[in-house]
């Protein structure tokens, strides 16, 4: 039975959610219908399909779809990976190259544009009151599918506002990643990355990206053992390249305080702004150098200036500009998530750039990072209590009623709650929608 | 027993392999790091068919700096991930040179390694040392794990493989 809105909107408070919303199947169900199933869940990145008939599938909504570069138009298409006939998922690769894609069972075949290319033994279906050219026997399109600047996003649903509004201020983001390319462009490093199983809910996940509050107590380990390794070296050493990327996991409150939070429309927001955990990060001379004889010093400086971390594009992705690197996340179920994490090769800049992008995945993202699996336990601790029943509701209340307003944004200090409440928002404006239409 | 025709005896390159699999089983990161040259690495590629570590993204590519930082953090009193035991044995197979010149050598084996964390989990896969002689021993200048399930969804792997 669906729950009735009344009920839905009872489990947002303004600062506190139930635990159910992380521990419920039909909540869950009702998140994919209608949050995932009803906003822009990004794909992948166009470089990940270069040639016609490059293709890469993955999910939206749980649903199997598939990102396929068109060998008529060259334009990306976004089908749902499933056969017009019986509905036999069509491909089970993570990627290739295919000019006409093959449904195994009964050898149905589709173009690129998802358009049925042809059915075997036609004749079969000769006055039996089917044809087999309507589009209901095709592989669907996606209800909308756009990029912005090479980050390739899909709707379920048609009606839904165009990619560019969705997105608003975090187009900035986006760009910024582009533009510390000093050619505007970035691509990804491989067709593989890093997928990292999260046995919770998905909006652990997120919300842990606007907590600033958790980094110098969940990742204390992690920085103790770095500075216990620095304090053993000889005076004079320089620290290791590492140094740079995990010591900001022990920065103080009053560090992460002063980054600030700001929540943005849609459930989207960032941490930082013009200052951030990599706005220390070393400039190399070379690059920055490349980068003046791209833009000139005053846009250079613009552009290395502008510092968010963790831009969190609701629901499904968050984006690292300063770092060139995305994640994805894929909800499995109520309680498992896959979290992809993709790294981006700026192009045109010296490859130290690469370098210390591949760094940071490894140290931050990777299953075999020291960092990542201390967050991962935070999590499945509270999916364990959410599970149980342990706990009936979960606090919000960092900084509650002393957000400040901007034009079309509100911010705070660094570890307020504020971009988990401004998630929550999104969560009730999407869930309110009801059945779909 | 079998001798390889190179001037690298395949008992003494055994022992090592196993000795280190044994370190790791013990999870003493410091035996273990003792067996790494200096500037020695252990690497596991994200995509089998990746020729280094610079190219693209990978599960592990640490060196000796990371590796005493890893042992540091290792079983830490503060790491929420780590309150948990964690404990593996390791088995391995057909250990082979597979290419030598006379002070350094490339050894090939197959493994599995059974992780307790959490639950148990089987790790497999094929593994690539290249030792190389220093004094009357062997040091490992390059370790690499290649997991047959790389690019898979993977839970979090807290120890080295």
């Amino acid at each position: 039975m669906t729950l009735s809105i009344e009920k839905i909107e009872k489990l947002v408070e303004p600062a506190r959610v139930h635990s159910s919303v992380y521990a419920d199947e039909e909540i869950f169900r009702l998140e994919m219908e209608r949050i995932w199933g009803r906003s822009w869940i990004y794909i992948g990145h166009e470089s990940q399909v270069r040639k016609p008939g490059d293709y890469y599938s993955t999910t939206v909504a749980t649903l199997p779809v598939l990102m396929i570069r068109d060998t008529k138009t060259d334009q990306i298409n976004v089908l749902h990976n499933r056969c017009g006939h019986r509905g036999a998922i069509v491909t089970q690769k993570q990627c290739g190259t295919a000019e006409i894609l093959r449904c195994p069972y009964h050898g149905w075949t589709y173009r690129t544009d998802g358009s049925l290319h042809a059915a075997p033994h036609p004749g079969a279906y000769k006055d039996t009151g089917m044809n087999i050219k309507d589009a209901q026997y095709s592989m669907r399109s996606l209800g909308r599918v756009d990029q912005y600047r090479g980050f390739v996003f899909a709707s379920l649903a048609e009606d839904v506002v165009d990619l560019s509004d969705f997105l608003g201020e975090l187009k900035h983001t986006i760009d910024n990643m582009c533009d510390r390319s000093p050619e505007g462009e970035v691509e990804v490093t491989g067709l593989n990355c890093h997928r990292f199983l999260h046995p919770c809910n998905w909006k652990f996940f997120l919300e842990n990206l606007h907590d600033a509050m958790h980094p110098m107590c969940a990742h204390a380990a992690t920085s103790d053992a770095v500075q216990n390794y620095l304090s053993d070296l000889p005076e004079g050493t320089k620290p290791p390249a590492e140094a740079e990327i995990i010591d900001p996991f022990g920065g103080s409150y009053d560090f992460f305080d002063k980054m600030g939070v700001t929540a943005l429309e849609n459930g989207h927001g960032y941490m930082g702004g013009k200052k951030s955990i990599f706005s220390h990060f070393e400039m190399y001379p070379e690059y920055l150098d490349a980068m003046r004889e791209a833009y000139g010093e005053e846009r250079m400086q613009d552009i290395l200036s502008f510092n968010r971390h963790n831009a969190c594009c609701y629901p499904s992705s968050t984006i690292r500009d300063g770092i060139q690197s995305i994640r994805v996340l894929r909800p499995q179920t109520v309680n498992s998530t896959i979290i992809e994490s993709w790294t981006f090769r700026l192009k045109g800049a010296p490859e130290k750039l690469l370098q210390r992008t591949l760094r940071y995945s490894r140290l931050i993202n990777s299953p075999g990072s020291m960092v990542g699996p201390d967050d991962l336990d935070c999590y499945y601790r509270i999916q364990e209590s959410a599970s149980n029943g342990s706990i009936d509701w979960i606090d919000l209340h960092r900084y509650f009623g002393q957000d400040q307003s901007e034009a079309s944004s509100l911010t705070a200090m660094g570890t307020s709650d504020l971009g988990i409440r401004n998630q929550y928002q999104a969560w009730l404006d999407y869930m309110r929608q009801g059945e779909s239409q | 027993m079998t001798k390889q025709k190179s001037a690298h005896d395949l008992n003494v390159i055994g022992d090592l392999i196993n000795l280190e699999a044994r370190y790791l089983n013990k999870a003493d990161l410091e035996s273990w790091i003792s067996l790494f040259t200096e500037d020695g690495y252990y690497w596991m590629p994200l995509d089998s068919g990746q020729k280094n570590p610079e190219e693209h993204d990978s599960i592990f590519y640490e060196d000796r700096i990371l590796m005493e930082i890893r042992k540091r953090n290792f079983m830490h009193r503060l790491s929420p991930s780590m309150q948990y035991p964690i404990r593996s044995s390791r088995v391995i197979s057909d250990i082979h040179v597979s290419d030598y010149d006379e002070d350094s050598c490339i050894v090939e084996s197959s493994f599995h390694a059974v992780i307790l964390y959490k639950e148990q989990t089987v790790f497999a896969g094929s593994m690539q040392h290249k030792l190389r002689r220093e004094g009357d021993a062997y040091k490992i200048q390059m370790k690499r794990v290649d997991l047959i399930n790389a690019d898979m969804p993977l839970p979090p792997i807290m120890i080295y493989l």
